[in-house]
Parts: structure tokens; C-alpha cells; sequence
């Protein structure tokens, strides 16, 4: 049947191009400050970047310093489809770990955390 | 929750593939019997159940996943991408029910209307949420897969052994369909397993490999009917059409599979999040 032929090659060439992998759920792409970096003063904000969209209403982005107490900190911000940020009071010198939970826009779930520490200032 | 999450969305494809694969049928091939229109009535029944199961199941998720109360998850949730490409489903869902309950519904306009109505699934799911291009493909995907089992569902259902002039629409709707789910489903492969590797070593890769054999059976079902019961039914001896109407009803046993293998593939870690 004739109606075939650009049906088949347009999918064709559509395969030739081979798309990319996706990676379907939001992972964390990168964060400043840095995963497990150490920085030399207190960052004012932390702020994660997460490879797709996310559904803020759905977010949590929780600090705890190295004693596992939890930082005060504002409610997060969403200054981009995929950012995650929250403004941080004065951080101690220390260790610091970064809990976040998102969900992607297809309603996906993913968790995880990561570390950074704050130097003691050279006296 | 994953368990109920791929049994929801398995209702939801079934009922999905027998709605908008039945409006094809009925304005491509024949009118529906009796028991054909009963089935495109079951399958609104069933879209309906379906849709609030995936609104109830996903409010639990996202209460469990953000911390915060149902109430709060049920204000929030109708404004998120999801929750409005939900609401469109449900609208466009209801929209379909009032024009299919006409005394005499207007077959192609209701197979226009299941077609664009598929969009906003395509668009909510994980092709959705990686731009216009994967959620066309993956509509494709869905259109062409629902009308080539939709119509075996209807051709399974008629009063009577199918007539040859409604076996030769068939086999053209299902090659015609076979021709965008092939390509549409390696392309929705290469989208979301990054290597060779990961198809045979992660739960999502073996899933889809187990599809794809199920598929591979079903084509060989579509073949024989293709090239040995059609021509026969043609021909008009006088057991091709039995012969015909018994394979189809395996071809649709086998598709009812591949769903709940496609429904599977929607709730497993994706391959390149899998760790063993």
C-alpha cells in the first residue's frame, strides 16, 4: 500500500536520529555549595539543581548540622522549573548534610542527600 | 503502593486501548454489536475507576513523599502539571460518555475525539514530562497500539464468524497501526534504556524484554491472519472464518499481556537508576 511508504519513512529517519537517554524521574544534577566540598565561609543559600522539572508543593530540602539537628530555615524556593533553593541562616564551622525529596512532574519520587562542611576561619 | 499503582494503570490501558481502539474500529470497519457497544460502555466505566484510583494513589504518594496532610496534597495536587492533564482526561472522559450514549453516535467524529483524547495521557506520563517530541511518539505509540487491539477486541465480539469485507479493514487498520508502534516503541526504548547492558541486567530492562516477546508472539498470531485466515475468509472456504475469530481471541489475551507488562514498565526504577 502506497500510504505506508512515508509512514515507514518517517519513522525510520525518526529512529535514525536516536534520541538521547532520558532519565525519566528528577535526579540531583549538581548543588552549590558542592557535594561533599568544604567551603571557606558560611554559604547564604543552598541551592540544588536536579536534571528535569520538579513539582515544588511536593519538595522537602531539610540541612542538619553534624550533631543531626535540623537548621531553621524559610520554606524552599523554586527560582527555576529545576531548581531547589533555601536561604540559610549563619552556619557554624562544621559538617553539614543536605536532605531533599522531590518529585518530578510525572509525579515520580526520588530522595537522597549529600555533605559539605564549613571551614573554621584562619585565625 | 507500586503493586497498585501498575494494577490502576493496567485497568487504565485495557480500558483505554478498548476505547479509543473501538471508535476506531467503528468508524474505519463496521458498526459495533451488541456486545461490542457493550464493551466501549464497560471501558468508560472502567477509565472512570481507573482515574480516581490514579488520583487517590497519587495524593497517598505525595502526602508519604512531601510530609504534609491529605488536604493539603488534594489543594495542591489539581494545580500541578499532573493534576491538570488529569482534569483534562476526566473532562475529555466525560465528553466521549455523552456523545457515545447518542441514539446514533457519529462514529468518526467520537474516533477524532479518543484520538486527541489519548494526548493528554501521553503528555501526564514520563514522556510527557521530557518535551513535545517523546510525548507525540509515545502518543503515537498509544494511538496506533490502542486501534490495532480495540479492533481485535470488537472483531472477537461480533454476533457472528467476521465477514470478509470486515476481516480485510481489520488486517489494513492493524498494518497500518503496526507500522507506527514498532518504530515509536524502539524509538520510546532507546529514550529510556541508556545501554545494552541495562536491558538484560535491571528489572525494567527484563520487563521489557518479556514485552517484547509477548509482542513477537502477537505479531506471529497478526502474521497467520494476515497471510493464511484473511485470504482463506476471501477465498470463502468456510473455516477460515472460525479459524480467524479463535486467533483473534488469543491475539487479544496476548495484547491484554503486553498492557500489563506496558503498565509494569510505568512503576520499576528506570535502568539507569537501578542498583543491584
Amino acid at each position: 500500500m502506497s500510504w505506508r511508504v512515508p509512514i515507514w519513512v518517517m519513522l525510520v529517519g525518526l529512529l535514525l536520529l536516536r534520541p538521547p537517554p532520558i532519565h525519566a524521574h528528577a535526579f540531583l544534577d549538581h548543588a552549590e555549595p558542592r557535594v561533599g566540598s568544604s567551603v571557606d565561609s558560611p554559604p547564604s543559600a543552598v541551592q540544588l539543581h536536579f536534571t528535569e522539572p520538579i513539582e515544588p508543593a511536593f519538595c522537602r530540602l531539610e540541612v542538619m548540622d553534624a550533631a543531626g539537628k535540623r537548621v531553621d530555615t524559610p520554606a524552599p524556593e523554586h527560582p527555576a522549573p529545576d531548581v531547589l533553593r533555601v536561604a540559610l541562616p549563619s552556619l557554624a564551622p562544621g559538617e553539614y548534610t543536605v536532605h531533599w525529596a522531590v518529585v518530578s512532574v510525572d509525579t515520580h519520587p526520588t530522595e537522597g542527600h549529600f555533605t559539605f562542611s564549613v571551614k573554621k576561619p584562619r585565625s | 503502593m507500586n503493586a497498585l499503582l501498575a494494577g490502576v494503570g493496567w485497568l487504565d490501558l485495557s480500558a483505554t486501548a478498548t476505547l479509543a481502539g473501538g471508535l476506531a474500529y467503528a468508524s474505519l470497519v463496521a458498526e459495533p454489536s451488541a456486545a461490542g457497544a457493550r464493551a466501549l460502555r464497560a471501558a468508560v466505566m472502567l477509565l472512570v475507576l481507573a482515574l480516581l484510583g490514579e488520583f487517590i494513589l497519587t495524593t497517598l504518594r505525595m502526602r508519604e513523599v512531601a510530609g504534609i496532610g491529605a488536604g493539603a496534597v488534594l489543594v495542591e495536587l489539581p494545580a500541578t502539571r499532573w493534576g491538570r492533564l488529569w482534569i483534562v482526561r476526566a473532562l475529555g472522559l466525560a465528553v466521549l460518555a455523552a456523545a457515545l450514549g447518542a441514539r446514533r453516535p457519529r462514529w468518526p467524529l467520537l474516533a477524532a475525539l479518543g484520538a486527541v483524547w489519548l494526548l493528554a495521557r501521553s503528555f501526564q506520563g514520563h514522556a510527557g514530562a521530557h518535551g513535545p517530541l517523546a510525548a507525540l511518539i509515545d502518543w503515537l505509540h498509544l494511538l496506533a497500539g490502542s486501534a490495532w487491539l480495540g479492533s481485535l477486541v470488537q472483531l472477537a465480539l461480533g454476533r457472528d464468524d467476521p465477514t470478509a469485507r470486515d476481516a480485510l479493514r481489520v488486517r489494513a487498520l492493524a498494518t497500518g497501526a503496526l507500522a507506527l508502534v514498532v518504530p515509536a516503541g524502539i524509538y520510546a526504548a532507546f529514550l529510556h534504556v541508556p545501554s545494552l547492558e541495562r536491558l538484560f541486567a535491571t528489572p525494567y530492562g527484563r520487563a521489557l524484554l518479556a514485552k517484547l516477546a509477548v509482542v513477537v508472539a502477537l505479531l506471529g498470531l497478526g502474521a497467520l491472519n494476515h497471510f493464511r485466515h484473511v485470504p482463506a475468509l476471501v477465498d470463502g472456504r468456510a473455516e477460515a472464518a472460525g479459524k480467524l475469530r479463535r486467533t483473534v481471541r488469543v491475539e487479544v489475551a496476548l495484547g491484554v499481556a503486553v498492557l500489563l507488562l506496558s503498565a509494569l514498565l510505568g512503576v520499576l526504577p528506570m535502568p539507569h537508576e537501578f542498583q543491584p
